[in-house]
């Protein structure tokens, strides 16, 4: 247990300690005259002590002590170090198994933010950086106590780092609490609308789709039709090639387009283009819509056009989050921070009134009770 | 007036006064009757001596029976009975007003003038002549023998009136004194002992065959020097003022006025003085019983 001081500066208040001590000082010299007859008899070399008599020995305590706690209270101080005996913590993940009843007595709670006690229902899996949050469960303990850290098999909500504590952990992968799901991801949908068959931009745009079907990771369902046809509900992406949508053209319906995107003058500023227009829909459907005429057409030679167009419409793919629990545990290789430290201010707010209190009854007391 | 002179000797004291006696060293020459004996033997109550008859005495003198018995003529001689001439001296300097700090209405000079008193009343009772002496620094101030209670509360109101004041008057200034304390007079002296000058006089009215006692009073505080913290002593004599502190002076003073008391009793002794010191917490027969008996 050690103490730190949050503004150490504040000690030079001390020097009010003075203030009492001078307040106290007897400094009337209450030399008493005496008539003295066998005064040939008192050798003169006997000099008076000077003496600093202070008055009020108790009064004086109680004021010094008054300015000291008030000068401990502005140095702010910590309380750092333990204040109990060692503690086991085991932090359970989302997903891994129930523990152990034998253990359910220790010190347990779910990895989740805020760390909720094991009666409560467990936090979704994933929402938090599970570095993160064993970082600040880390860093909350004091270095005397140990954590256990039960894990399912597969860890998610991981980030691109080996996760770094300043202990040694016991990881324990404990199974799962119940099988994972081990369901496909849901197919996106596209809605691709053109106006003519006979687009020109149409023919590289159906070789990327098809292109995609090649990579699992990029598959989509893809909803072709021509601009009359609705946009499906669950389309996350619109492309759309050729006119640009007049409110004349999709009311009349089906019609050759005037302007394509083979116009050289529209395709000149693809550099410019709208590369995503964000249009929620619904509550957290977020469509993006994307326009043909936007496309370089040295874009369309490229070989990385659907890699791009991909991107373009669906956005980044997230990055791995999910690992085997087992090949990912922590390392006691960071720093270990300064152990959580316990405020005192309060606690010396409340001496001081105390005393302050007690400074005022022992000053006037003698007083009020004289009134009385 | 004679209540007066009862308020000089306080209540405690009187009870001693009826067994407290006065006698002198040597007789006494002849003179008024008193309560001791004279040195000129003659005619008396006290049974003295017998001597053979010589010519040009009284018949009436001659022992008849021892006569019948011894077939010559003896005379009975008798020791007259001689009254005392008893001077109180007094030392009025200011050093007399010492009192203590726990008792300062209880001072030096109450406790002289209350030994004087009863020095007179015992005086009194034995019918001897009785004067009183105060001795200041301004002046003299002299009660002639007498005797009587007249005289004595004459002696009571001058000592009732009596202030202190001033120092020690030199010794030419008692030149006086000489004349009027008759040798062979008792001379009762009461002081501080303080003033050599005042011991010189004594010595000398002991040289001079006078009967001296002295009484040398002492307060507590000068006893003990139970004074704490600075203290600014002033002299009431000289006036001279001493800065110090009680309790590191406290040894030395105690060491160095003891020492001073005891050469003074010594030098006082060594002249023929009987000399008793009185602390003023004792009580005051104690210094009477010493000197007087």
């Amino acid at each position: 247990v050690s103490l730190a001081w949050g503004l150490p500066l504040a000690f030079a208040g001390l020097a009010a300690l003075l203030v009492p001590l001078l307040l106290h000082l007897d400094r009337r010299r209450s030399v008493q005259l005496l008539r003295f007859a066998a005064l040939r008899w008192v050798r003169a070399q006997a000099r008076p002590r000077r003496t600093w008599r202070l008055v009020e020995w108790l009064l004086l305590a109680l004021r010094l002590l008054l300015v000291a706690v008030l000068v401990t209270w502005l140095a702010q101080p910590w309380l750092q170090g333990r204040h109990h005996p060692p503690r086991h913590w085991i932090l359970v993940a989302p997903g891994a198994a129930a523990l152990p009843e034998a253990e359910a007595g220790a010190h347990a709670a779910w990895l989740g933010p805020d760390f909720p006690s094991l009666d409560t229902p467990a936090p979704a899996p994933g929402d938090t950086s599970v570095a993160s949050l064993l970082r600040e469960f880390d860093a909350r303990l004091a270095r005397e106590d140990t954590l256990e850290v039960r894990v399912p098999t597969v860890l998610r909500g991981l980030d691109a780092a080996a996760i770094e504590l300043s202990r040694e952990v016991r990881w324990v992968v404990a199974g799962d609490s119940a099988p994972p799901e081990r369901s496909a991801p849901a197919k996106r949908r596209l809605a691709l609308r053109y106006a003519t068959a006979s687009e020109p931009a149409l023919r590289p745009v159906r070789a990327a789709l098809s292109a995609w079907r090649a990579a699992p990771e990029l598959a989509v369902e893809i909803d072709e039709a021509r601009f009359d046809q609705p946009v499906p509900e669950d389309a996350e992406a619109v492309l759309r090639i050729g006119s640009p949508a007049t409110g004349a053209a999709l009311a009349s319906g089906p019609q050759d387009g005037a302007a394509n995107a083979s116009e050289p003058a529209r395709a000149a500023d693809a550099a410019r283009a709208r590369a995503a227009t964000l249009a929620p829909r619904g509550e957290a459907k977020v469509r993006r819509e994307l326009d043909a005429a936007s496309f370089d057409p040295a874009l369309l030679q490229s070989a990385d056009f659907p890699r791009w167009l991909h991107r373009a419409l669906f956005g980044d793919p997230p990055p791995p989050d999910r690992a085997f629990a087992a090949q990912i545990a922590p390392s006691a290789t960071a720093a270990s921070t300064a152990p959580p430290a316990e405020a005192l201010r309060p606690w010396l707010a409340w001496l001081a009134a105390g005393l302050f209190l007690l400074e005022r009854v022992l000053a006037n007391g003698r007083r009020l009770v004289a009134r009385t | 007036m004679s209540a007066t002179a009862v308020d000089l000797i306080p209540p405690s004291l009187r009870p001693h006064l009826a067994r407290l006696r006065l006698s002198a060293r040597m007789p006494p020459p002849s003179g008024p009757l008193g309560h001791n004996a004279s040195r000129a033997r003659g005619q008396g109550l006290e049974f003295s001596q017998y001597r053979a008859y010589e010519h040009g005495d009284e018949p009436r003198h001659i022992d008849w029976k021892l006569y019948a018995r011894s077939d010559r003529y003896f005379v009975r001689e008798s020791q007259s009975e001689a009254g005392l001439s008893v001077w109180v001296t007094l030392d009025c300097s200011a050093s007399m007003l010492q009192a203590d700090v726990a008792a300062p209405s209880r001072s030096k000079f109450d406790a002289a003038r209350a030994l004087g008193a009863a020095v007179i009343e015992i005086a009194l009772r034995q019918g001897d002549r009785f004067g009183l002496l105060c001795i200041g620094q301004d002046a003299l101030e002299w009660v002639p023998l007498g005797r009587g209670p007249q005289h004595r509360n004459r002696c009571a109101l001058v000592l009732m009136r009596r202030t202190c004041g001033g120092a020690w008057p030199a010794l030419a200034a008692l030149r006086g004194a000489w004349s009027r304390i008759d040798p062979a007079a008792v001379v009762v002296g009461i002081g501080d002992g303080f003033d050599p000058a005042a011991t010189q006089f004594a010595l000398q009215l002991a040289a001079t065959r006078r009967d001296v006692r002295s009484i040398a009073l002492t307060c507590v505080d000068e006893r003990d020097f139970e004074l704490r913290g600075p203290l600014l002593l002033e002299d009431p004599e000289t006036g001279a003022r001493l800065e110090t502190d009680g309790a590191q002076a406290r040894d030395d003073f105690r060491a160095s006025f003891q020492a001073a008391r005891a050469a003074l009793a010594r030098e006082l002794a060594a002249g023929g003085v009987r000399h008793v010191e009185h602390v003023l917490d004792q009580p005051l027969e104690r210094p009477l019983r010493a000197v007087l008996a």
